[in-house]
């Protein structure tokens, strides 16, 4: 059996929802271990949702969500869905249960059985990945909002997941945090954690294994990064924009500037510019 | 005229061992017809600062003065016209429904019911929004972006004559960055804005001015040039200089003059483009 996170033909509607079409019609994908997955999509396309199906918050109208191959939507075995896909949510408002902030960290793996030293380790070491060593005793209502976000992905590190679902974690952080948190995804792929990164930002997804964007509750791009930058897919009608280093090259190509290489980023333009 | 902060600062639970100083000795002149860009590191104050502008957190030291009136601790809010529009869109909403969320402001303002259901009908398309669709959706069932759109019209619904934004467009789609911008464009001549952001790509190309906040305290607060031109304060506050501006400095140090630091990509690539053929003829 592979080991992955697996969506096969899920739909889902929230009841009493208003509109005539679901959040989510038919999606089918799937993250494998030690692969970055990066999800796009329109405000309201379904993003979210995916989110919360993705460890049994909600469970599908139709189709099965599978981790492992364990479905999502037996009671019975909940948590061991819920231990092995962490999950960071898009409001860490609504994700902070803790009265302190190393308390919060420590809630997810002592609800996972973990012994008192190790917890330790891995609250110190989650704490200090993120930028908040210093912080361990901070009511987290008092927190900034970027502190606040670190402080949600600090308690998902914790425990450790085999799988990471990030809901746009990096909307509220400094280019510095935005970065870090980049930097941490990327560790954790090559240590074999598969990972889903819900995100506006085409250019968070350059590091990224495969795209996907949903459109109105439907999946309609699966591929490379690079295809979808570089490809031929119209980005406007998807809610989708180029980062702002390669909106500048094109107008420097518009401009009549040559630039050969594929320019993304000020160091590849700077490049094809004065080598 | 204008909103005026001066020698502010503040600390959280003072004269406890939780004290948090989060701001010290920020000066601040908000102007209609100008737009401030704040920026700074996470924690740095900038969430504060606005709280403090908007009459919503009063400063342990330092005064306020709105339109010359002084002393605003007590009258600056709403009413008086300065409307703000939280970080976590979230805690701004709590209506039943999206329109009479809306509504609630310009109803406060004294507006009658059907004068205040208008302007709702006309600010949520600003943002993006049919009301036909989401009027009369609960706020609380809607996805993040939509949430965000929504907690922006009822500030946008009560005109303020000063518009404090806390990081905008976090969260939103390209469509709905657009849209901002476009609300934001045609708003600037007849308001004072003032953004907390963290894309400084997206908004130093139409802001005037900058406050560069560095753990509470100020780095640089001056016209948008001057810092493009001499980022020293950005890198000292542990920003990055976005990619664009980074090109153009690049490009003057291999000697091709470049006549002024913007980081707005297309007015960017222009100028980088005429100092190259510059260099060519
Ligand atoms: N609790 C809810 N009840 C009813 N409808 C909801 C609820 N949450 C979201 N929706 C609707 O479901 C659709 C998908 O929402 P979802 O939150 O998955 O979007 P998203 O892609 O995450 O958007 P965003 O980029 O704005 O966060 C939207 O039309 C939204 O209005
Ligand atoms: N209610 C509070 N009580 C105590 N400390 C607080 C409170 N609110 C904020 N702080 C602290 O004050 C400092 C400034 O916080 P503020 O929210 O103004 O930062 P910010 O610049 O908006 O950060 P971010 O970019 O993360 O939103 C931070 O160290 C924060 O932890
Ligand atoms: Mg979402
Ligand atoms: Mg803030």
């Amino acid at each position: 059996m592979y080991r992955m996170l697996e969506f096969s033909g899920v739909s889902y509607d929230y009841p009493g929802h208003g509109t005539d079409q679901p959040a989510l019609t038919d999606m089918t994908c799937s993250i494998g271990q030690g692969e970055i997955v990066a999800l796009l999509g329109a405000n309201g396309s379904g993003k979210s949702t995916l989110v919360r199906l993705s460890n049994g918050i909600l469970v599908p109208s139709a189709g099965t969500v599978r981790v492992d191959g364990i479905p999502t939507d037996d009671d019975e075995l909940i948590w061991e869905v819920r231990s092995r896909v962490g999950v960071v949510f898009q409001n860490p408002d609504n994700q902070i249960v803790g009265t302190v902030v190393e308390e919060e960290v420590a809630f997810g793996p002592e609800n996972l059985g973990v012994k008192r030293n190790e917890l330790r380790s891995r609250v110190d070491e989650a704490l200090a990945a993120v930028g908040l060593t210093g912080l361990e005793r901070r009511e987290p209502h008092l927190l900034s909002g970027g502190q606040k976000q670190r402080l949600a992905i600090a308690g998902a590190l914790a425990m450790r997941p085999g799988y990471l679902v990030l809901d746009e974690p990096t909307s509220m952080l400094d280019p510095a945090g935005r970065s870090d948190v980049l930097g941490i995804i990327d560790r954790l792929r090559d240590s074999g954690t598969g990972i889903l990164h819900v995100t506006h930002h085409l250019a968070d997804t350059l590091g990224a294994d495969r795209v996907l964007v949903l459109h109105k509750g439907r999946l309609v791009y699966e591929g490379l990064p690079d295809e979808l930058l570089f490809g031929a897919l119209d980005l406007t009608a998807l809610g989708l924009r180029l980062p702002a280093a390669m909106r500048f090259a094109e107008e420097l190509r518009r401009q009549g500037v040559t630039l050969t290489a594929r320019a993304r980023d000020a160091s590849s333009i700077g490049e094809a510019l004065w080598g | 005229m204008g909103l005026k902060l001066t020698d502010i600062s503040h600390t959280y639970a003072p004269t406890t061992p939780f004290a948090v100083e989060a701001l010290a000795n920020i000066d601040l002149n908000i102007e209609v017809g100008r737009t401030l860009v704040i920026l700074g590191p996470t924690g740095s104050g900038k969430s504060t600062l606005l709280g403090i502008a908007c009459g919503l957190v009063r400063p342990t030291l330092g005064s306020l003065a709105l339109d010359g009136v002084n002393d605003a601790g007590v009258l600056v809010g709403r009413e008086a016209g300065v409307g703000l529009v939280f970080q976590a869109p979230e805690n701004q909403l709590f209506a039943e429904f999206v329109l009479d969320d809306v509504a609630f402001g310009p109803l406060n303002l004294g507006l009658g019911r059907e004068a205040a259901l208008e302007r709702a009908r006309d600010s949520l398309p600003a943002v993006g929004m049919d009301p036909a669709v989401f009027g009369d959706r609960s706020p609380f069932a809607l996805s993040g972006g939509e949430a965000r759109r929504v907690a922006l019209a009822g500030v946008l619904a009560m005109k303020p004559a000063y518009l404090l934004l806390d990081e905008p467009t976090a969260g939103l789609d390209a469509r709905g960055r657009d849209g901002v911008l476009a609300v934001l464009d045609e708003l600037a001549p007849t308001t004072g804005i003032v953004i907390v952001t963290h894309d400084a790509e997206e908004f130093l190309g139409r802001a005037d001015d900058v406050l560069v906040l560095a753990q509470g305290r100020s780095e640089y607060w001056g016209p948008v040039e001057g810092l493009l031109a001499n980022p020293a304060p950005l890198l000292a506050a542990g920003l990055v200089l976005p990619d664009v501006v980074r090109v153009l400095h690049d490009a003057r140090d291999v000697g091709v003059p470049i006549e002024l630091f913007t980081a707005d990509p297309v007015r960017a690539a222009r100028i980088l483009a005429a100092g190259l053929a510059k260099v060519r003829s």
